[in-house]
């Protein structure tokens, strides 16, 4: 028979030491295991989480993968976006100079009236050749300004156009640069200058053409060029414009226009020029047939002309 | 992998007896045994390296087994299961003192074990069986030191009436 005491030692004993006579009895029983096929279950079930844990990282850095590219795709589409942004503003000021006065330049080129040094003039033309190198050099600036309108217009807008040459006597004026449409068919017909009467201006004219001769014989080759043999001078393809010196507008579309006709006919205008006094003008209308038909034969009233 | 087969290992036979002591059924104690693995596998990102794997994994144990009986049968409180102990020795308690056959005595044991109330037959295989102490047993089981202790002392002396019958 067990005491009280007894049973608080041997709970003692249970609780802080081998658990006494009862653990021992404990001990001896019979220790069961678990049967294999709990332990197959349960391993495979470990291997399938540990299967089944190993995509996490991947799919972790495809989702890494998805993101990177929508911020680099949004990044290039802001930046696409800014570009068109800062560009728009220039964009949208090219056509305004276009279809501003300033479009006229790139339409129209700037063509000389062609004439050949008057001969009785030889002395005057020296004594005018500084005068005539003082004009070309004002005609440079003119010319570059005329090709910095050629060129397509910046982000800014393109500077305003300049005055229209005013169509003073080629006498007394330097020779302008002169505007002529290149759709010559289109254009209202212009009535021709008058001639200077003096003989000093038409010195002048001359010399201010002598200076000028050598472009000038450019732009009969590229006009013979364009032209053809059947002179069809309305299509006068140009790559930019020639700043050349003229003398009158006028002149210069009556000149454009009589390329167009046919040999006899433009001898025969040439003819009634000289008649009408308009020598000049008959001239420049010879000097430009001779060289788009350099075999046809002169009648015996315009050689003189020629000479 | 390897870890879990090593703690596997190391734990398999202490929690299967446990759960077949407590349950005393080999059908629910397989079926125990199983869900609590399986839960130790689903749980093991909540699983502190500081607690003792031990401790953790009869958490799961137990709570299962304590399900399952709640489930099984209405648990009788504790002064009913003195009186039903108490009329079970009895008639046992006029024999006269005999020594017991080893036999005899791991029978007794076991008819004892299954005897005791839940509550004290968990504490007394936490503390046989896996070897823990009385705050270790706390924290398995969720309640206090001292009533951990009262319900070891309740069992001993159970066990020790069947031994003395």
């Amino acid at each position: 028979m067990t005491t009280p005491r007894d049973h608080e030692s041997e709970l003692d004993r249970l609780i802080d030491g081998d658990g006494g006579d009862i653990g021992g009895v404990y001990r001896r029983l019979s220790r069961a295991e678990p049967p294999r096929r709990l332990d197959r279950m349960v391993l495979a079930e470990a291997a399938r989480a540990v299967r089944a844990q190993r995509p996490r990282g991947p799919r972790w850095l495809v989702g890494f993968g998805s993101v990177a590219g929508v911020v680099l795709a949004a990044g290039i589409a802001w930046q696409v976006g800014e570009r068109m942004q800062t560009e728009a503003p220039g964009g949208a000021q090219t056509p305004a100079p276009a279809s501003a006065p300033a479009a006229a330049p790139r339409e129209v080129i700037q063509i000389q009236t062609i004439s050949i040094p008057d001969a009785t003039s030889d002395a005057a033309s020296r004594q005018a050749a500084p005068a005539a190198e003082v004009m070309a050099r004002k005609a440079e600036p003119e010319a570059k300004k005329e090709a910095q309108r050629q060129k397509p217009p910046a982000a800014k807008p393109a500077p305003a156009p300049p005055p229209p040459p005013p169509p003073a006597p080629a006498a007394s004026a330097p020779p302008e640069p002169v505007l002529m449409q290149r759709r010559m068919e289109e254009a209202p017909p212009v009535e021709a200058a008058p001639e200077p009467a003096s003989g000093a201006s038409s010195a002048d004219a001359a010399d201010a053409e002598s200076s000028s001769y050598a472009g000038e014989a450019k732009a009969g080759a590229a006009a013979e060029a364009e032209l053809g043999g059947n002179a069809t001078g309305s299509r006068i393809k140009d790559d930019g414009v020639r700043a050349l010196p003229a003398r009158a507008p006028s002149a210069s579309v009556q000149l454009r226009r009589n390329m167009q006709l046919a040999p006899e006919t433009w001898l025969a205008e040439i003819v009634r020029l000289e008649r009408a006094g308009r020598h000049q003008q008959a001239r420049e209308n010879l000097s430009l047939f001779r060289r788009l038909h350099p075999d046809w034969e002169l009648p015996e009233s315009l050689k003189h002309l020629q000479e | 992998m390897i870890a879990f087969e090593t703690l596997y290992r190391r734990h398999r036979g202490t929690l299967y007896r446990f759960l077949m002591r407590s349950l005393r059924q080999r059908a629910d104690a397989d079926e125990v045994f199983q869900e609590t693995w399986s839960r130790a596998i689903a749980a093991r990102g909540r699983y502190r390296p500081d607690a003792k794997f031990t401790t953790w994994l009869l958490q799961i144990a137990h709570n299962l087994v304590v399900d399952r009986f709640r489930r099984a049968r209405p648990q009788a409180s504790e002064e009913e299961t003195e009186a039903v102990f108490r009329g079970l020795d009895a008639p046992e308690e006029e024999r006269p003192e005999r020594v017991l056959s080893e036999f005899e005595q791991r029978r007794r044991l076991q008819l004892a074990l299954e005897e005791l109330p839940e509550e004290q037959r968990v504490a007394f295989l936490l503390r046989m069986e896996n070897g823990l102490g009385l705050e270790e047993i706390a924290d398995v089981t969720g309640a206090g030191r001292e009533t951990v202790k009262s319900r070891l002392r309740y069992a001993f002396a159970r066990i020790r009436a069947r031994f003395d019958a």
